[in-house]
């Protein structure tokens, strides 16, 4: 309840002209939309671009936002439309082989996962979640790493409860299933 | 359901106490459904570690400074749009008004809506008065007034959609004084209901 009367005095702040409210939201959210859209697109450069135009939607919108849903979810809802429109852009990209200057493989300059210890296992798993469908992959972040329920992750794609367990069910096995394959390799 | 299933449903914490109940004797007796479990355990173990990694914080950082100058960018990008729409449109109105109002050489235009209709008919009268003698049909030769009848006789057919078949024979009836009789009786309403009813049909 305490969270939920922050946000509100901060969306209400921004909207009566207090830009540092903005930067407030965006300092409590950030990491979260990074995250789900870096797990969603597998580089830090496609991570960036989602977020910046998360930040864009939410600077123009927030004064629309009547408190319907937390403005977590609301913010949770962009990131997810925004990521799953990203891959449809990149994948038409690559099927009419438009910008070939796409980089495959990133410099780790300009990556900001630095500590090597972890960045193996989470470069194998980067690698295998963009081998599994971007509505599994998904619900397997939400899920698995953001630890959302199914309630609030219909509430976030409108899919339903079943149709969300489901998925995630085969996006666990079909990912473990990568992950044995990958360390054969 | 299959082993999979149920270890996941177990771990994912959908199954009912029931279940649980029944899965966790299950496990306890059976060394396959004790693998599968330790496997998904281990799996779950390791996204957890890669969850929490740590970053480079100074991207987060920089996170809004980043966005304030994209918005100043897009704010610059929406004048120009606006400034190139504006000038194209100035200069399309100024290349039509100069279609629009440029004077043709050697036309003097007539204002007639300041002369009034009197006036312009009598404007009329006076230009085509001079011309009006060589309209006399009475003074045309033979030659003259064959031309004339053709002329007459082809825009008939043309509107009218007559053969020539049927053009003889208003020519000949035509100049009969019983058709001549019946047709001086034909008020203006009944005239126009027969003149368009000629136009859609062919009568010949």
């Amino acid at each position: 309840m305490t969270e939920i009367n922050s946000d509100f005095e901060l969306v209400k702040s921004f909207i009566a002209g207090d830009e540092s409210a903005f930067n407030k939201i965006v300092q409590k959210y950030q990491q979260k939309i990074y995250w789900h859209a870096r797990r969603m697109t597998g580089n830090h450069l496609d991570a960036d671009e989602i977020v910046q135009e998360v930040l864009i939607v939410l600077y123009e919108k927030l004064k629309d936002f009547k408190f319907q849903s937390s403005l977590y979810t609301w913010i949770y809802r962009i990131t997810v439309t925004r990521s799953i429109n990203f891959l449809k852009k990149r994948n038409l990209k690559k099927i009419f082989s438009i910008d070939d200057k796409l980089p495959k493989t990133m410099k780790s300059s300009e990556d900001i996962v630095g500590n090597l210890e972890v960045k193996e296992k989470f470069e194998k798993l980067e690698k295998v979640l963009q081998k599994v469908s971007p509505k599994q992959r998904e619900v397997f972040i939400m899920r698995s790493f953001d630890e959302l329920s199914y309630e609030e992750i219909s509430q976030i794609t409108g899919g339903s409860v079943g149709g969300l367990k489901a998925n995630y069910f085969h996006a666990v096995k079909k990912i473990m299933e990568l992950m044995k394959e990958d360390g054969k390799d | 359901m299959e082993k999979i299933d149920r270890v996941l449903k177990y771990i994912d914490g959908q199954m009912s106490d029931e279940e649980k109940s029944a899965f966790e004797k299950e496990l306890a007796s059976s060394a396959e459904l004790n693998s599968k479990m330790e496997e998904y355990k281990n799996f779950f173990s390791e996204i957890k570690e890669i969850k929490e990694i740590p970053v480079d914080a100074s991207y987060f950082v920089n996170m809004i400074p980043n966005f304030r100058n994209r918005i100043e960018l897009k704010k610059k990008k929406k004048i120009f749009p606006k400034l190139a729409l504006g000038f194209s449109t100035l200069t399309a109105v100024i290349i039509i008004s100069l279609f629009l109002f440029k004077q043709p050489k050697n036309v003097t235009f007539v204002n007639l809506n300041s002369h009034g209709i009197d006036s312009t008919l009598s404007l009329l009268q006076v230009g085509i008065s001079p011309l009006q003698d060589n309209f006399n049909f009475s003074n045309l030769s033979k030659e003259e007034e064959m031309k004339y009848d053709s002329v007459v006789t082809s825009m008939l057919s043309n509107e009218l959609n007559l053969s020539s078949a049927g053009l003889n024979y208003i020519n000949e009836t035509g100049s009969n004084s019983d058709l001549q009789s019946l047709l001086q009786g034909v008020n203006d309403v009944e005239a126009n209901k027969i003149y368009n009813e000629l136009l859609h049909k062919k009568i010949f």
